[in-house]
C-alpha cells in the first residue's frame, strides 16, 4: 500500500473521481480497480486518505459527493428531455440516464454538451425486437425519435442562427437570373436541421409542453425541418420530396442537382410541376431556410 | 478596518445571480437591481437567446462572471481553449471581474460538474498559485477565487483553508470571492468555528461576497442555494462586512427559484446587516437554521443548465 505521504494530488484526484463516479456507490468505488490503481486503500483504512467528522465517517462523507454526482447530471437530462420523462416515467427515464452517464461521462466544461450522444447511445443500445417483447419495436423506435428531436431542439436553441444577419428573401431568389439557377448553391440558415423520423415525435413533444397526456402516435414517416427564428426554435413538417430537395441543398449541392434529386423520389405522389416548386422555394425563403446564395466559383 | 487594496475594483452593491427563469421579468421591468452575476459556462458558447438577453442586460447593469469549470486545482493541464472563450466573453460584455472556485471539477479529461475539494498543503498551494498566475496572464485581469462548500477533508492537508486562501491570494496576487454561506457550511461539516475562519482570511483581498441558503441534513449541511439565508450566516456576513469594509454582495438562488422580486428582497436585507446603526432587534427576520432535507433533493450546487424554448 502507498504511504499517506505518497498520495500526490494527482493520485488523490484520480482516486476520488473513481470513488464518487462509481455507479454502485463509494464503497464499491473504493474497491474498484481504477481507485485501487491510484490509492490502494480499503474502506477500513479510508481515513488514511479522507478524515472523518464528528458525525460522519470518511465513507459517509464521500457518499455526499457520490450521490450528488449522478443526481445532478440526471436532473440535467430530465430538464433537457421532458417528453422522454413523460413517456417513460421518471424512474425508467432515470435508469436510461444513469446508464448513459456511466458510458458517456462528461468531458466538457459545459453541461450543454452532456447529452449530445444520448440519442446515439439509445440507438446503439437498442434491444432487438425479440428482446423487447410484443409491440416493443414501435415503443423503442419512438423513444429514439423523441430523444433525437429533443436534443436537436437544445442544439438549435443555443447554436448559431440568423437573428443578427439577413436571410435570403423571396425577392432575392426571384432576381437570380434563370441561367444561373442550375449551378447556384444556396447557403443554409446555420440553425437549420433536417430530420427523418419514423413517428411525428414533435407533435407528442408539443402535447407534453401543453401539459397534456398524449398517447404514443402511430408509426408515420416524418420529415421535419427544425430551425430558429427570432431566438425561438421552430419545427416545420415537410413532405418526403421537399426533404429530398432540402437534404442535398444542405450538403452544399447545386440547385439543379438538388431539384433533380427531389424529382426522382418515388414516393407515390405526383411529380410537382414548376409552380409547386416555386411555391416551395418561396415558402422556404419566407421561413428563413436560407441565408444567401454562394458566390459563383471563378476559375 | 478598510481594505488596503482591492485591485481598484468597485463595490457594486447588492446583486443577484442571473437565472433564465428571471429573463422575462428583467426584460419587461428592468428592476432596480445593482448588478448581476452570470454563470460563465452558460453564456460562453451561447449564440441563441441566452446570449441575446445577456447582451441587453449588459447594456443596463454591471455584470460579473462566475465560473464553475475552470478546475484551477485539477492535476489535468489547464484548458486554454476554455480560458480564451472565457476572456472573449469577459471582453464582450465588459465584465467587472471574473471568478471561479478553489476546487477541481475532474481529472483524466472528465468533468464531474462538482466543486471538489483539494488537499490543503504546500504542494497543492504551489500548484494552484502557478495556475492562477497563468490564468491571470491569459485573461489579462485578476482572478477572484471562491471558497467552496466542502464535505470531506484530507489526511494530507497540513493547513486550514483560511491559511491556504491567505497564502494563495498573496503569492498569486489574486482576489477572493468570500462565500459566507460556504464558510458556515464547511465549518459545520468539518467541526470548525466559522468566526475563526472568517478572521483568518486576508480581508483586503475580498472583492466580493456570496450569500445563499443551504439544506440541513442533520449530520451535515449541503450547499443547495434553494432557500433564504439563515440568521447565523447573516450574522457572519455582518462581521465580514465590518472586517473588510464591505464588498459587492451577491445572493445565489439556484433551485426552487422564487420570482425575482422575492430574490431581490432577500439580498436587500444585506443592507441592514451592514448598517451598524440598525439595532439587532430591528434587523430583518431570518430563519435560525436551514430547512431540513426533504430526502432525495439535496444536490449541492452548481447545477447550471439552459433549456430550449420551442414554438
Amino acid at each position: 500500500m502507498h504511504k499517506v505521504a505518497a498520495h500526490t494530488p494527482d493520485r488523490i484526484q484520480r482516486w476520488m473521481q473513481a470513488v464518487i463516479m462509481h455507479p454502485d456507490g463509494p464503497v464499491a468505488g473504493i474497491d474498484s480497480p481504477l481507485a485501487r490503481e491510484a490509492i490502494d486503500v480499503d474502506t477500513d483504512r479510508i481515513e488514511l486518505v479522507v478524515c472523518r467528522s464528528r458525525n460522519l465517517t470518511g465513507v459517509e462523507r464521500l457518499q455526499i459527493y457520490s450521490s450528488a454526482y449522478l443526481a445532478r447530471l440526471v436532473e440535467c437530462l430530465r430538464e433537457e428531455y421532458p417528453a422522454m420523462v413523460h413517456l417513460l416515467g421518471r424512474e425508467t427515464f432515470d435508469s436510461f440516464a444513469v446508464a448513459y452517464i456511466q458510458s458517456h461521462p462528461s468531458t466538457s466544461y459545459t453541461l450543454s454538451n452532456l447529452s449530445q450522444s444520448f440519442p446515439r447511445f439509445l440507438r446503439e443500445t437498442r434491444p432487438s425486437d425479440e428482446e423487447g417483447g410484443d409491440g416493443a419495436a414501435d415503443w423503442i423506435d419512438f423513444l429514439i425519435d423523441l430523444a433525437t428531436v429533443e436534443r436537436t431542439y437544445s442544439e438549435v436553441f443555443d447554436g448559431p442562427g440568423l437573428e443578427n444577419s439577413k436571410s435570403l428573401s423571396p425577392d432575392d431568389l426571384r432576381l437570380l437570373p434563370p441561367e444561373e439557377w442550375e449551378n447556384a448553391r444556396l447557403l443554409m440558415n446555420p440553425s437549420l436541421r433536417l430530420l427523418t423520423l419514423q413517428f411525428p415525435a414533435h407533435e407528442y413533444i408539443s402535447q407534453v409542453q401543453k401539459k397534456k397526456s398524449p398517447d404514443i402516435p402511430a408509426r408515420e414517416p416524418t420529415h421535419l425541418v427544425i430551425l430558429r427564428r427570432d431566438f425561438i426554435v421552430r419545427r416545420n413538417p415537410v413532405s418526403a420530396r421537399e426533404s429530398a430537395i432540402l437534404a442535398p441543398l444542405r450538403r452544399g449541392e447545386a440547385l439543379g442537382a438538388a431539384i433533380e434529386h427531389g424529382l426522382q423520389l418515388k414516393d407515390g405522389e405526383p411529380v410537382p410541376d414548376p409552380a409547386v416548386l416555386r411555391e416551395w422555394f418561396r415558402s422556404w425563403t419566407v421561413a428563413t431556410y436560407f441565408r444567401g446564395i454562394a458566390a459563383p466559383v471563378v476559375c | 478596518m478598510r481594505p488596503a487594496r482591492r485591485f481598484q475594483l468597485p463595490n457594486l452593491g447588492f446583486g443577484i445571480g442571473l437565472r433564465t427563469a428571471h429573463f422575462p421579468h428583467i426584460l419587461e421591468s428592468w428592476p432596480a437591481v445593482d448588478w448581476f452575476e452570470i454563470i460563465s459556462e452558460n453564456f460562453m458558447d451561447s449564440r441563441g437567446r441566452p446570449r441575446h438577453v445577456l447582451d441587453q442586460i449588459a447594456g443596463r447593469y454591471p455584470l460579473v462572471m462566475h465560473g464553475v469549470s475552470m478546475s484551477i486545482g485539477s492535476a489535468d493541464p489547464l484548458n486554454f481553449d476554455y480560458l480564451q472563450r472565457l476572456k472573449r466573453l469577459a471582453d464582450e460584455i465588459h465584465a467587472c471581474w471574473v471568478s471561479d472556485h478553489l476546487c477541481w471539477t475532474g481529472v483524466a479529461g472528465l468533468n464531474a460538474h462538482d466543486l471538489l475539494p483539494i488537499p490543503l498543503n504546500d504542494e497543492t498551494l504551489a500548484h494552484v498559485v502557478e495556475r492562477i498566475r497563468i490564468v491571470q496572464d491569459v485573461l489579462e485581469r485578476p482572478l477572484m477565487l471562491e471558497n467552496p462548500s466542502t464535505y470531506v477533508t484530507f489526511s494530507s492537508s497540513t493547513m486550514p483553508e483560511w491559511e491556504f486562501l491567505t497564502r494563495m491570494s498573496e503569492e498569486a496576487d489574486c482576489g477572493l470571492l468570500l462565500d459566507v454561506n460556504n464558510i458556515y457550511v464547511s465549518c459545520m461539516n468539518h467541526d470548525l468555528d466559522p468566526r475563526e475562519y472568517l478572521h483568518g482570511v486576508p480581508h483586503h483581498r475580498v472583492v466580493q461576497f456570496h450569500l445563499a441558503g443551504h439544506t440541513n441534513c442533520e449530520t451535515h449541511l449541503i450547499d443547495t442555494h434553494d432557500g433564504p439565508v439563515i440568521d447565523p450566516v447573516w450574522e457572519l456576513y455582518r462581521e465580514a462586512g465590518s472586517l473588510t469594509g464591505g464588498a459587492a454582495t451577491l445572493l445565489e438562488w439556484d433551485a426552487n427559484i422564487p420570482p425575482l422580486p422575492e430574490v431581490h428582497a432577500e439580498i436587500l436585507k444585506a443592507r441592514e446587516y451592514l448598517n451598524e446603526t440598525t439595532p439587532a432587534a430591528n434587523r430583518p427576520a431570518a430563519p435560525h437554521a436551514a430547512k431540513p432535507s426533504n430526502r432525495g433533493r439535496s444536490i449541492s450546487n452548481p447545477l447550471a443548465m439552459v433549456t430550449a424554448e420551442v414554438e
